[in-house]
């Protein structure tokens, strides 16, 4: 134990505080680019806040957990169900991201197949109905966090958003460049990884950062191949 | 496992995926500088053998797996000379990206690894001496007081890339997103981290400092003319719409008009001219334009002068005007009224 923490605790704790400082640091770099406008900039900051969120509800529940303080189990509680909310709905910015950014998708095609966005929504409803239900998880009276039946729904949902999103990039890029895809594939693997360690090993959770370095990835990848030249002073792009 | 021994190896697991995920990233990277991006790409291989090395390190303070007393110190000297080789590789980038000059790198690195050679030449004699660290007979790690040494002239390196970056602060001619002393505030963070607790996160600081220089080196790009390295007209577009929204204030603006074929050459002779509170942007194929934000006139003034002298100096042709903003014109008018006459 150190500070009353678990070893297991502490190292998330410590690994999420460094997400959070580093999404800190990337969005004060990325401040000039979010002031030109452009929707998928705008979507990309909103993806860093939500990492940001997710690394600080995961601290908030990892300092509650098995604790005995007064109100430890609400905190906990309250915290983890944030955290999967926030969770969902990185996954439903990430693919309206996803379609802005790579395959171009207008607003208003968007608007048409919203229907795609109804298994999040869902999701956060029922999540906010397992505070009572507890059907994906809960946390006892000794505040020990515990999956439930339905837990796996959690990462279903949040796996289909992630075909979701590869699906029409894939089809954009039509097998032409299929180097234009690697970027994609780098941004996945942080996420399953986090995904796969949080759903079976419940005592470190990598979600947080996994969701941290896909966003960062994501805007490494693709950042770089958008490169504004300006060469014999014409603006092109 | 002790909460340090886990807190270690899940940060530098933490740090090898963050590294692992931009050594991809950079190498498929369209970076204008290829000696640039093979200098960056050093340091995150670097690095991420520090991480590696230090989950094998955490192992055996752990005593998961058998080490025997050479195991342990040649282990210790791999780490020792890993932090030698990035202290000393960031050094060399830091230099690299000030004077973009492989002539300067090679004229000068001699001078810059001697210190860094020696001291790991010391590392590998340490193996059999044990005059800077030892291991007792339950492997536990030992430093004598001759450590020391090695920590100063590391601390000489990062204290050396600082006063030189201070030095040469003209020859960043993009200050506006990029500077690589961003680096140095999570790398600080960690080391006291390190120092204080038990916790070897080191490795995941250093890759949050290299992670946050990659994404200003890519933002950068966008807003960045290859030839020159003054701002692109897409900055000046930028520009326009701050000054327009009366967030940014100009005062007055010069036009530089080239003669000269070698661009690099002579964008140089401007570059060691300028002040820091202006914005220069390459506006046609042989143009420059400068636009400064301080009230007073006469910075700028000299500027133009100063310019035209090192021009003369050198032999090169240049064709300088010089607007100043009327009292009763916004920012945009005058902006406007400058780039209709080009």
């Amino acid at each position: 134990m150190y500070y009353g923490l678990t070893a297991d605790n502490l190292a998330t704790i410590l690994v999420d505080g460094s997400v959070i400082f580093l999404l800190i640091g990337v969005i004060m770099v990325t401040g000039i680019m979010r002031k030109r406008g452009r929707e998928d900039d705008r979507l990309f900051f909103l993806l860093l806040l939500m990492s940001i969120a997710l690394a600080a509800f995961d601290i908030i529940a990892y300092l509650a957990d098995e604790r005995t303080f007064s109100g430890a189990r609400i905190i906990n509680l309250g915290a983890i169900t944030a955290f999967y909310i926030t969770f969902i709905v990185f996954f439903m910015v990430w693919l309206h991201y996803s379609l802005v950014r790579f395959t171009k998708t207008k607003k208003s095609e968007i608007k048409k197949h919203r229907g795609v966005f109804a298994p999040g929504m869902i999701m956060v409803l029922l999540l906010i109905v397992n505070l009572k239900s507890e059907w994906f998880f809960s946390v006892d009276e000794q505040d020990i966090y515990h999956h439930e039946k339905c837990y796996i729904v959690m990462f279903l949902v949040a796996a289909f958003y992630m075909v979701m999103t590869i699906l029409p990039i894939a089809r954009y890029h039509d097998g032409s460049d299929k180097k234009a895809l690697i970027p994609i594939w780098i941004y996945i693997m942080p996420l399953v990884a986090g995904m796969l360690i949080h759903y079976y090993l419940g005592g470190i959770s990598f979600t947080a950062t996994g969701c941290a370095f896909s966003v960062l990835f994501t805007h490494m990848g693709s950042a770089s191949e958008i490169v504004i030249r300006d060469v014999e002073g014409g603006e092109s792009r | 496992m002790s909460a340090g021994g886990l807190v270690s190896i899940y940060s530098n697991v933490v740090s090898i995926l963050l590294l692992v995920g931009m050594i991809a990233l950079v190498q498929k990277a369209k970076i204008e500088d290829p000696v640039e991006k093979q200098i960056f790409l050093i340091l995150l291989w670097v690095d991420l053998w520090m991480s590696v090395f230090y989950i094998i390190v955490s192992i055996r303070d752990e005593k998961l797996l058998p080490f025997s007393h050479m195991g342990a110190l040649v282990l210790e000297t791999v780490i020792e000379i890993l932090i030698n080789a990035f202290v000393l590789g960031w050094f060399i980038y830091t230099d690299y990206r000030l004077f973009h000059s492989k002539d300067h790198l090679h004229r000068n690195v001699k001078s810059y690894i001697i210190l860094g050679v020696i001291i790991s030449i010391m590392d590998v004699v340490n193996i059999f001496t044990e005059f800077l660290i030892y291991f007792d007979e339950d492997l536990v790690y030992h430093e004598t007081s001759l450590y020391v040494v090695l920590d100063i002239i590391r601390l000489g390196y990062c204290v050396a890339s600082l006063v030189l970056l201070e030095r040469h602060k003209r020859h960043e001619k993009r200050m506006k997103f990029f500077s690589v002393r961003s680096f140095f505030i999570p790398m600080t963070i960690y080391i006291l981290l390190y120092y204080f607790t038990p916790f070897a996160t080191v490795c995941l600081g250093i890759g949050i400092g290299l992670a946050l220089i990659y994404v200003q080196m890519i933002n950068e790009q966008c807003y960045q003319d290859m030839e020159t390295g003054f701002y692109n007209r897409l900055y000046l577009s930028y520009l326009r719409s701050q000054i327009k929204q009366e967030k940014v204030e100009v005062s007055s603006a010069i036009l530089f008009e080239l003669s000269s074929d070698d661009i690099e050459k002579v964008s140089e002779l401007i570059a060691a001219q300028l002040p820091q509170d202006c914005d220069t942007i390459r506006y046609g194929k042989k143009s420059i334009v400068t636009l400064a934000h301080v009230k007073d006139k006469s910075p700028l003034h000299m500027l133009a002068e100063d310019v035209k002298l090192s021009f003369e100096e050198a032999g090169e042709e240049i064709a300088v005007k010089y607007r100043l903003k009327k009292k009763k014109e916004t920012g945009a008018e005058f902006l406007d009224r400058f780039l209709e006459k080009i």
